[in-house]
């Protein structure tokens, strides 16, 4: 269930950013993130969660058009 | 430039050679009261948060957890002026920095993460029924709509909270016995979830009994891991 197949990395790399920015010890007074920030790697990520899904209908085409050839 | 912290270990394990850190600085060993931190310069204070930075972050966490024993691995974002202000910081939060590393000592974090919730089609269809059925005498106008489409998120939202609690108790009956500590069902960016603490030493059973509890709700999950302790090593 783990690791970097293309079905599960949309579901692997949401949680990398939850566990990440959401949680781990705070030692620092301040923790450096802004709302905007949190806005931009929500950004980030919708562009790589929609380059994944791409990637994954290209993959599904792929093997689509080979399985009909 | 400024320091930038990863991850907090009880042994002076050297860092793997090589090991970069954010922006591809070079992380080091900082020791501070006992403790050795792990962390690399930054150019910029404050790191703004992008999806590599956050890779880059967890990537180091994980190289100290491969390292031998359980580190503490900090929040992201976490800055210092130099070496002497983070190991300030770190010899401020002593006591409860040790205490942190021994309730995570040889244990490492899995994740529960729902994927797909128990019959969906069902709820959205009853609701959607609702949606079309027209009151007599006339129409329901935009603002109708527009709150019932909020009332069928806040209803799928609570109906995903409920679904990804039962499925926690049903991991902890089933795998009590490989189960450190667990921490209540979460959601965030889309994505609910449960995280468990388990023994690095029974990570092959302890994986095995959770993932062959999974199916026995009705309910998608995934289960990811082994992660550095991030849900169990809380603010300090």
């Amino acid at each position: 269930m783990s690791g970097e197949s293309i079905d599960n990395a949309p579901l692997e790399l949401a949680d990398l950013i939850n566990r990440v920015l959401d949680k781990g010890a705070v030692i620092a007074g301040s923790v450096t993130i802004s709302v905007a920030d949190i806005d931009l790697i929500q950004l980030d990520l919708t562009i790589v969660l929609t380059a994944i899904e791409t990637a994954r209908r290209n993959e599904q085409r792929r093997r689509a058009l080979e399985a009909a050839e | 430039m400024a320091t930038y912290l990863y991850c907090i270990r009880n042994d002076p394990h050297a860092v793997p050679a090589a090991l970069t850190g954010i922006d591809g600085l070079p992380v080091r060993g900082l020791y501070a009261s006992g403790l050795t931190a792990w962390v690399s310069d930054v150019e910029d204070s404050p790191v703004r948060p992008t999806v590599e930075r956050a890779r880059a972050h967890d990537a180091v966490c994980a190289a100290a957890l491969a390292a031998g024993e359980t580190p503490l691995p900090v929040r992201f974002g976490q800055t210092f002026t130099d070496d002497a202000a983070a190991a300030g910081a770190i010899a401020a939060r002593l006591p409860a920095l040790r205490e942190r590393l021994g309730r995570v000592a040889g244990c490492v974090e899995l994740r529960v993460v729902v994927t797909r919730g128990r019959e969906p089609s069902d709820r959205a269809n009853a609701l959607a029924g609702e949606d079309a059925a027209t009151p007599a005498g006339g129409t329901r106008g935009r603002g109708t709509a527009f709150l019932r489409r909020l009332a069928q998120q806040g209803r799928a939202e609570l109906a995903r909270e409920v679904e990804c609690e039962e499925l926690r108790h049903a991991v902890r009956a089933a795998a009590a016995g490989y189960i450190v500590e667990q921490q209540r069902c979460e959601a965030a960016r889309g994505v609910s979830y449960f995280p468990v603490l388990v023994r690095k030493s029974e990570l092959g059973t302890s994986r095995a009994v959770i993932a062959a509890s999974l199916p026995s709700q009705g309910i998608e999950a995934a289960l990811l891991g082994p992660f550095p302790p991030y849900s169990f090593a809380g603010d300090v």
